[in-house]
């Protein structure tokens, strides 16, 4: 058992097989509060698949996970949400034909207190809340730079924007943990900044983040603790620091990306 | 431009046209009080209210929420076979077997919808499709329904000792219900379930995995709906069993799930309004050419062979050239417009 | 006495089982080329078998009569695809809209049966002038052994145009990989519409194999193709095997409600049996992960 989490989100002994290959094998770690995390590794080295394991999209074939002492390895997605964990997508899997706004409102949703006859009849706590809920979007599209396109659709946004919604969207859950999949691949290195900012201020309001990406700018930027995942397994962990200059994290990406070799810190 | 765009600025005289839709439902009962229309008509009226009724509540499952059922047809026969029943042989008043027939619908509706809608497609609407054709046979089948025979004599709905006998009366009533449960449906949109919905909806650029991951629990929503959609259902059945007073198995056969769905996409899918609209275009069509059909000609196989037809054409047609219904004619033609105007000016800067 | 009822019921079974299997292997063949459901195969089926029938009441020789009234059908379909679904398809339509076309092609040509023919019912008779026969306990009438010829032929007919033809192996090819198809030349809309009619025609061929058994009705369509729906899921989603054990199987539960329960539950109960199963194992029998688009 290595790292110096606190437990606050654990994995144990999680793996996951894919048409007999393990995408991820026997993995084991765990996570502080508070903390910004990374998961990095060449691509195929099972970063997403632990994604989905944790907010339970995909069945486990072995192991457990275990978030603030409590397991979450059976549970469904609307119940790992409810219990406060939040994601992004890598296909960014946005909401097409409702408008950013309301992108952002769906997030809210959970918490809303009105019931079914309140809702059918517009009566009751239903308008309060349904303003609540517009305030919140709006708050959370401001942070994003966004609340001028709130109307729009998503499709009408550039790449960057749209990245941008995803994350907005799963903020307004008001989560404790939020994972984000890969979120600035395709975006320019001024891009890639702002996004490591707008991170670092999330954390800074006490959002626990887990970082799946494999462009090390953003990383480094923002990382507390770095974990190297390869073919489904953990090959390394530490600080960015010691990642750095591990030998086996340099061999496995000198196939695809020498960005690790080579930056400087 | 965008669907989003376009609706904010139609939307103030959008209400406008639909408030006139309303408008001229109300106007044609006025004018059929003053002896200005036949008794035809005004029967026709009232099917074209009924249907609207079922339509809508299909119209909420299978357009903005997206969600396959061919089961409508099953749960109309529910409806209007238990208010048959209920008011001929248990003598209760038609406002309680409607209410009744409702209760039941929708039980039987929570019931299947769990064990039924996790699963997509296909098999969905096939299990669906096998649903109603079962329970169109057993209307024919049980010896409770009457069996080919069927019910007859079933009341008029009563207030009091005002009954609603004459045909406008009737109309009006079913126009106030139909007013009801479109506001319902319109609330039901514009909230967070509606929402939820569109967000599901993976036939309209939903991604039903994100909204899992938000917090939605789609089983319930789906559920929701679907018990809705059944309510809906078996409301109009009630309504239809309680006017023509006499039930036999026929009208309830799986083809109307079709032509439910012909109801919903005429008017436009992801209208709420949709469903009022296709039916009273399908409705008015069908029967304005039976009705046109020379003396000779029109038996009951031939209009009936007519009737499907126009069905066919008119399902294939919106399927093929405006997927969109007809709702979006005014956004179309606008598209178009600017189109236009951009390209005269583009010509004009040389 | 009662096993004379159990055998009788089998064999009846069995052939109405071959009937629901041909159903099946045609919307296999539809969903696996263009995978989408079609509702229309069953007007096919009753309109080959009506059409054998009005050329055999204008005095048509019987073989003459059947090869034309399949090869309409064929031809018909072919045109239906080419006017309603080619140039849908081909824009990107999504299977469900392009069920819904086929779903409205299939009732309008019922409608036009209905107000042609109207509600009477067409037959022909028996392929070959032979009276029922008599074995021991059990009738079998004399048209059931050419519906099991059939069914027989199709299946071996499939396999040997699958796996042993230039036609076939270009039809794999375009399911398979729709693109690398493309580029070594073939061309999957004509391939397509080859299938449709095909498959068309296939439904003709039962259409007139029924027709020398039961009484042809311009509405049958409805209850055989859907019928050809749940032989294709309890089989297990394009799996050709799989729809013909599905379609036997469903057959024979048919026959012998009709036998031991009664006769007006004879498709409920099958119906009710089926969707339990599916609720249970919606990838059917042999079902592999990835079922039919809709």
């Amino acid at each position: 058992m290595t790292g110096t989490g606190d437990l606050y989100l654990e994995l144990r002994d999680v793996s996951k097989v894919f048409g007999g290959v393990f995408a991820v094998n026997n993995l084991n770690s765990n996570f502080s509060k508070g903390s910004v995390t990374s998961i990095i590794g060449p691509n195929g080295a099972g970063k997403t698949t632990v994604l989905n394991l944790i907010t339970g999209v995909l069945p486990f074939d072995k192991g457990e996970i275990f978030f603030k002492g409590r397991e979450i390895s059976k549970l469904g997605p609307s119940q790992i949400c409810s219990l406060g964990v939040a994601r992004t997508f890598q296909d960014l899997q946005l909401f097409n034909f409702l408008s950013v706004l309301e992108n952002v409102t769906v997030g809210y949703h959970r918490w809303y207190r009105s019931n079914l006859a309140e809702i059918l009849l517009h009566i009751g706590r239903f308008m309060k809340e349904e303003k609540e809920a517009i305030d919140q979007a709006m708050e959370i599209l401001s942070l994003f730079h966004l609340e001028r396109k709130a109307f729009e659709l998503p499709s009408s946004l550039p790449l960057r924007d749209r990245k941008l919604l995803g994350m907005a969207r799963a903020l307004a859950t008001k989560p404790e943990l939020l994972l984000l999949d890969e979120p600035v691949g395709g975006l320019s290195t001024e891009e890639v900044k702002e996004v490591a900012e707008t991170i670092l201020k999330i954390r800074d309001q006490g959002v626990t983040v887990l970082l799946i990406e494999h462009r090390m700018e953003l990383v480094m930027d923002t990382s507390d603790w770095i974990i190297v995942l390869n073919f489904g397994e953990k090959i390394a962990e530490g600080t960015p620091y010691e990642i750095q200059r591990n030998e086996q994290v340099i061999n496995a990406y000198l196939g695809g990306e020498a960005e690790a070799a080579e930056y400087d810190n | 431009m965008t669907f989003a765009g376009i609706s904010r600025s139609l939307l103030n005289y959008r209400k406008l046209i639909y408030i006139l839709l309303g408008l001229v439902f109300v106007l044609f009962g006025l004018l059929d009080a003053w002896g200005l229309s036949s008794k035809y008509l005004l029967s026709t009226m009232i099917f074209i209210a009924i249907n609207a009724i079922v339509a809508l509540g299909l119209g909420l499952l299978g357009g903005v929420a997206g969600q396959i059922s061919f089961g409508t047809s099953a749960f109309y026969a529910i409806g209007a076979y238990t208010s048959g029943i209920l008011s001929t042989q248990y003598n209760l008043s038609p406002w309680l077997t409607m209410a009744f027939s409702a209760f039941l619908a929708g039980v039987v509706a929570y019931i299947i919808g769990r064990q039924v809608l996790h699963l997509h497609g296909f098999v969905l609407g096939v299990i669906t499709l096998a649903f109603s054709w079962i329970l169109w046979r057993l209307t024919g089948q049980l010896t409770i329904t009457g069996g080919y025979d069927g019910i007859s004599h079933i009341p008029r709905f009563a207030i009091g000792s005002f009954v609603f006998t004459d045909d406008i009366h009737y109309y009006f009533l079913v126009l106030g219900i139909l007013a009801i449960l479109q506001i319902i449906a319109l609330n039901l949109e514009k909230s967070r379930i509606g929402r939820d919905f569109r967000a599901m909806n993976i036939y309209h650029g939903g991604s039903e995995v994100a909204a899992m991951t938000l917090g939605i629990r789609l089983g319930s929503t789906k559920n929701l709906l679907f018990v809705l959609c059944a309510v809906y259902a078996a409301i109009g059945g009630s309504l239809y069993a309680h006017y023509v007073s006499y039930l036999s198995p026929e009208p309830f056969n799986i083809h109307y799930n079709f032509i439910l769905y012909l109801m919903v996409v005429l008017g436009g899918i992801r209208s709420v309004w949709g469903p009022m609209i296709g039916a009273s275009v399908y409705w008015g069509l069908k029967e304005g050419i039976t009705y046109g059909m020379p003396e000779g000609v029109a038996t009951a196989g031939i209009s009936a062979a007519t009737e499907i037809i126009i069905f066919a054409v008119l399902f294939i047609g919106i399927i093929t050239f405006l997927p969109q219904g007809l709702v979006s004619v005014p956004s179309l033609l606008k598209e178009r417009h600017r189109r236009k105007t951009a390209l005269r000016h583009e010509r004009a800067l040389g | 006495m009662l096993t004379g009822l159990l055998q009788q019921s089998v064999i009846s079974g069995l052939t109405t089982g071959c009937v629901y299997a041909i159903v099946g292997i045609c919307v296999v063949l539809i969903f696996k080329s263009a995978r989408f459901p079609d509702f229309a195969q069953g007007t096919w089926i009753v309109l080959g078998g009506m059409l054998g029938a009005s050329f055999f009441a204008r005095g048509l020789p019987l073989w003459l009569s059947m090869i034309l009234a399949v090869l309409s059908t064929a031809l018909l379909g072919a045109a239906c695809w080419i006017v309603f679904l080619h140039g849908p398809m081909k824009r990107g339509m999504s299977g469900l809209h392009l069920c819904m076309i086929t779903v409205g092609l299939a009732m309008g040509i019922a409608a036009v049966l209905q107000m042609t023919i109207g509600t009477r019912s067409m037959s022909l008779p028996p392929f070959a002038k032979i009276e029922p026969i008599h074995l021991s306990k059990v009738t079998i009438s004399p048209q059931a052994p050419w519906l099991w010829l059939t069914l027989l032929l199709t299946m071996f007919g499939l396999v040997f145009l699958f796996n042993h033809t230039y036609w076939g192996k270009q039809i794999r090819a375009c399911h398979q990989r729709h693109l690398g198809a493309i580029l070594i030349g073939l061309n999957p809309s004509r391939i397509a519409i080859f299938i449709y009619a095909f498959a068309a025609g296939l439904a003709g061929i039962l259409g007139v194999a029924m027709a020398g058994m039961i009484p042809v009705v311009y509405h049958r369509g409805t209850s055989l193709i859907l019928m050809g729906f749940i032989v294709y899921l309890v089989g297990g989603a394009t799996s050709l095997p799989g729809a013909v054990i599905a379609g036997l199987a469903i057959g024979l539960i048919e026959s012998l409600t009709a036998a031991f329960i009664s006769t007006n539950y004879m498709d409920i109960v099958p119906l009710s049996i089926t969707i339990v199963f599916l609720l249970f194992r919606p990838t059917g029998l042999f079902g592999e992960s990835e079922p039919g688009e809709k």
